[in-house]
């Protein structure tokens, strides 16, 4: 990918870091046939991944899917093997330094160091990251995060939930274009998973986040698209309306007695699968018209135009867990196969 | 720079926090104390701290490595490591912030044994070249122990590992010396070229021989070079 955008000299760090025009490119994440073996072992084969800004990306996957060293690639810490990885239109492994400053990293299981203070510990990466660390930028992230009444804490007495914040808190302390979190919420009671997700969401305004987890829930709250992953190869990618898009020839209806009529009077075009009829006077009806990949707006407007009445209309949505575990036995099987 | 100061900081503030850091503090301040109290500060001895500087250099062969034995081991454990690597600091960075931080205990642990000296001081007439130059040649020597230390934590995935590799590979030095002597006189004078301590005993006894602040500049350097490049191609592995 070629480096455009303008390009900035930090004196501090003694590097470059070209920023790039998000109006030209818009992925700030992007991986193209990334892999790595480990020994004979391949960890990640072939992985392509686009996260533009503005978005959540969810990176799906069982356990030992490759999502934990497909994140270690994009932060800098594994080289891959093959194929290449950019971080706001800059390489991953030829400009390492330049890339990790724009990057908050949150590992497995929110490493921190347990015998340091809150503040302390802040001061400690501010300083890594060459931030005036005092002013402006912990004060600021122990507020987002809501740590301002622990700051004083020692992180080790902490609670997990406080903990994960902690380390989130430290990830977003030289204000990231790029979040990179593995399982954020792993481990958490659901009053700090809600607390975690709100805020991941409010980071997602202006924000490239990858989010690997394989909490299905979590990806369906939080994430704009998909991209699930077994065996380190990508099963599939894209929103979760795509991905979870069912039969889109059988429409799901909700509509009056006398539209009922009509689409049974044109049986030669519909095909009523399944009849409901409900308490309220409103049918719900399955149904499927001939030749048709989306029949919905012929069957709107034939209701519609034949005086009949239409509440709803919908293509059934396959549920993102049984698409999930679909992909995972049909891969299961090609692989058994091969 | 910044970032180094940051790393040394980060670990020298662990290292006194540690009940290691103390434990090791203790055992050193007593037994050169033992050492100071029936070799040196008697009557009629010479006022020199050599004794005491030879055989602190022995102690550091215990001291060095545990101090840095978790430097980058324990870092691995915790999972911190990684958000070391993934930070904008390189690994040469990393590597020399902790090795500065090891340095640094070094310092305070030598600067503690400064009430012997004011106590000779007050009793006899002790030759300030000679202290400085023991002092010197202890720090070297002791820094040496600990670039070698930060090496084996950088190989071993075990704080005792890590510790019994450091001690265990000068232990072999200085005895492969000695062995080598009867052997073959060739493999002797390499070996007698590599080993730090007979280097050592020329500081302590005032000579500042610049073929030795050499060797131990050189050999702090290849260690932390080595241990650069083994965490660096841990990238690649």
């Amino acid at each position: 990918m070629p480096q455009q955008g303008n390009e900035q000299f930090y004196p501090f760090l003694r590097i470059r870091v070209f920023h790039q025009d998000f109006h030209q490119l818009t992925a700030m994440i992007k991986a193209e046939r990334l892999t790595r073996r480990f020994g004979g072992l391949t960890a990640v084969d072939q992985v392509d991944l686009n996260v533009p800004q503005g978005s959540v990306t969810g990176f799906l996957g069982p356990n030992g899917a490759g999502k934990t060293t497909t994140m270690r690639m994009l932060c800098g810490v594994l080289t891959p093997t093959s194929g290449q990885a950019w971080i706001n239109g800059i390489e991953v492994n030829t400009h390492p330094e330049q890339t990790r400053v724009q990057i908050g990293y949150l590992p497995e299981s929110a490493p921190i160091y347990p015998e340091m203070r809150v503040e302390e510990y802040l001061r400690f990466r501010a300083r890594l990251y060459h931030i005036e660390e005092s002013v402006k930028s912990i004060p600021r992230v122990l507020d987002q995060c809501g740590l301002t009444h622990v700051r004083r804490r020692i992180i080790g007495q902490l609670s997990r939930g406080y903990r994960q914040r902690v380390a989130l808190s430290a990830a977003l302390l030289h204000e990231p274009k790029v979040l990179i979190l593995d399982e954020p919420t792993a481990g958490l009671d659901p009053t700090q998973i809600d607390t975690i997700r709100s805020l991941i969401a409010e980071l997602s305004q202006d924000r490239a986040i990858l989010l690997s987890t394989h909490v299905l829930s979590e990806v369906e709250a939080l994430c704009d698209s998909i991209v699930m992953i077994a065996g380190g190869r990508v099963l599939a990618s894209g929103t979760l309306e795509s991905l979870c898009a069912g039969d889109e020839k059988v429409c799901e209806v909700e509509i009056d007695a006398a539209g009922l009529s009509i689409l049974r009077a044109d049986s030669s075009r519909f095909q009523l699968v399944e009849v409901i009829e409900q308490e309220d006077g409103w049918c719900h009806c399955q149904v499927t018209a001939a030749g048709l990949s989306d029949p919905r707006p012929v069957i709107a407007s034939t209701v519609t135009s034949g005086g009949g009445r239409l509440r709803t209309i919908e293509s059934p949505r396959q549920p993102l867990e049984e698409v999930f575990r679909s992909l995972l036995t049909s891969d299961r099987s090609e692989r058994d196969q091969a | 720079m910044r970032s180094v100061l940051a790393i040394t900081g980060r670990d020298l503030r662990s290292l006194f926090l540690s009940p290691a850091g103390y434990v090791v503090t203790a055992l050193f301040l007593l037994l050169s104390g033992i050492i100071f109290m029936r070799q040196i500060f008697l009557a009629g001895q010479p006022a020199s701290m050599s004794q005491m500087l030879d055989f602190d250099a022995l102690l550091l062969l215990f001291v060095c490595p545990a101090l840095t034995m978790r430097s980058i081991c324990e870092e691995r454990r915790q999972g911190t490591w990684e958000l070391l690597m993934a930070s904008p600091p390189g690994m040469g960075r990393i590597v020399i912030g902790k090795f500065l931080a090891a340095t640094g205990f070094l310092i305070v642990l030598l600067g503690l044994t400064f009430p012997y000296v004011i106590l000779l001081e007050v009793y006899g007439r002790p030759d300030p070249g000679e202290l400085l130059s023991g002092y010197l040649g202890v720090l070297l020597m002791g820094s040496l122990y600990l670039a070698s230390g930060i090496l084996a934590s950088a190989m071993s995935g075990s704080q005792t590992i890590a510790f019994l590799l450091t001690v265990f590979f000068w232990i072999l030095i200085g005895l492969a010396r000695v062995g080598a002597g009867s052997l073959n006189p060739a493999l002797a004078d390499i070996l007698f070229a590599i080993e730090p301590y007979a280097r050592l005993q020329d500081f302590t006894t005032g000579l500042i021989d610049t073929a030795n602040i050499v060797y131990f500049i050189a050999g702090i350097s290849m260690f932390l070079l080595i241990a650069i490049s083994i965490l660096e191609m841990g990238r690649r592995r």
